[in-house]
């Protein structure tokens, strides 16, 4: 009896102890989420059907011109596309005449959500693409951006986490598992953004390490530095919080560098569609 | 080997069932009932280790770096054979009680973790009380229903039922 006993407190301390550590833990996540993947896709695949025969309920008309919309968006879109590949184009053939490093080449991937936990909503979540569809540790996740309803812009809304071959596990800019490499053009300021707070209806990432003899205004702009390599540069990412006395909202931190407030271009609640940025 | 797989095929569906709801933004403790209704009828060893494998299954897909579920669940699957030995099995409106405790059990820690963690202000707090109130409400009006349909299903297979474990426990005794 003392025998059995023991056994079965061994066996949860096997069970329990190893989740300490970090590379167990992205282990158990590669099994499991593969393993549970068909079923949340079920209702995933379920709700999307739901959607388009939602579509049948609109009137013909309506739904002729959408489509004469969308054909000449995509067509002006695809000439934009063109346009700019002859810039990009003519910009590397620069860069190599000049002997500069040329910025290197991504590739975007569409993804949905496929689960979500209300506890951390806006710390993380997981996406249905995978290792099988070429996404990568640390890759850049963008999201819409929250003011333009008309234009089609996207922001920086974290970093892939964990990578199984049908998931992932994205850290949005909120989680402190995501460290982000920032910069403030208007004043030349280089920080990282190392996790953030929630206070009523706002969420905001907190950038660290930024230079105490710079000054910082509010609504200033804040991009991707680009210094990591699976980072692209000048991606949106938000703006300097104002506080109360019209001013940026920021706080010495160790008596060395400021800490700041940003307003993330994305609204974390409403995330219909991500973008992953892969490098080529 | 029946109970074996039964105890799977139960705690299998709670995982997806809670984990689809949560994708919503509900807090659906559905996997606290089942770890009440197993170790009711299974008995606190195969309730425990329920506990710990659905706990631990729910923080991973959810990608949690803290894991308490496992914890919270073998509290809960604890005071489920407290709750066998102390009250009345088969008086179902009771039942609503250690669903309501499990769902309390199970959602405040969490939430007071990451409101310690990543959340500021009295605005938040209140929302998080609220969700907790969802979260019990909830597990309290769906515990009676949970057991009816278990134990409907129990009957089909003819094995173990919630109403009967305290009979089976003084039989034993």
């Amino acid at each position: 009896m003392l025998k059995r006993k023991s056994l079965f407190i061994i066996l949860i301390i096997l069970l329990i102890i190893p989740l300490g550590f970090n590379s167990y833990r992205k282990f158990l996540f590669r099994i499991t989420s593969d393993f549970f993947y068909p079923f949340f896709s079920i209702s995933h695949k379920a709700e999307e059907n739901l959607k388009q025969k939602s579509m049948l309920n609109e009137s013909k008309e309506s739904l002729i011109v959408d489509i004469y919309t969308l054909q000449r968006k995509n067509s002006e879109l695809t000439e934009k596309s063109n346009y700019l590949e002859q810039f990009k184009k003519e910009n590397d053939e620069l860069k190599r005449l000049l002997k500069l490093k040329t910025t290197p080449d991504f590739e975007y991937i569409f993804a949905e959500i496929i689960t979500r936990d209300p506890i951390k909503w806006y710390q993380q979540f997981v996406i249905n693409k995978g290792l099988a569809d070429g996404i990568q540790e640390g890759a850049i996740v963008l999201g819409r951006v929250k003011s333009n309803k008309n234009k089609l812009e996207f922001g920086v809304i974290g970093r892939i986490g964990t990578v199984s071959n049908h998931t992932s596990l994205v850290y949005t800019l909120l989680s402190s598992e995501c460290q982000l490499s920032v910069s403030i053009p208007k004043n030349g300021a280089t920080g990282v953004i190392q996790g953030g707070i929630r206070n009523s209806s706002n969420v905001w990432p907190i950038i660290n390490f930024l230079p105490r003899d710079l000054s910082y205004k509010a609504y200033s702009k804040v991009i991707t530095s680009g210094l990591n390599s699976l980072t692209p540069p000048n991606l949106k990412v938000g703006h300097l919080v104002k506080n109360a006395k019209n001013q940026a909202d920021t706080s010495l931190y160790n008596n060395l560098f400021i800490k700041a407030k940003v307003d993330m271009s994305v609204n974390l609640n409403h995330i219909d569609f991500v973008l992953i940025l892969v490098k080529k | 080997m029946i109970h074996i797989a039964y105890i799977f095929i139960i705690i299998f569906f709670s995982i997806i069932i809670q984990i689809i709801v949560g994708t919503y933004g509900i807090i659906f403790p559905i996997t606290a009932l089942s770890i009440i209704y197993l170790s009711v009828v299974y008995g606190w060893r195969k309730g425990i280790i329920s506990a710990i494998i659905s706990g631990i299954i729910i923080d991973i897909l959810y990608g949690r770096t803290i894991f308490i579920s496992p914890f919270t669940l073998i509290v809960i699957s604890i005071l489920a054979i407290v709750w066998l030995y102390k009250s009345n099995v088969q008086n179902m409106k009771l039942q609503t009680v250690p669903g309501g405790v499990a769902a309390l059990i199970y959602t405040l820690p969490v939430l007071v973790l990451n409101y310690s963690l990543n959340e500021q202000g009295i605005y938040l707090l209140f929302i998080n009380f609220l969700l907790l109130t969802a979260s019990v409400l909830l597990g309290a009006f769906l515990m009676p229903i949970y057991i009816s349909v278990l134990d409907s299903i129990s009957k089909v297979l003819r094995i173990n039922l919630y109403t009967e474990a305290q009979e089976k426990l003084n039989r034993e005794l």
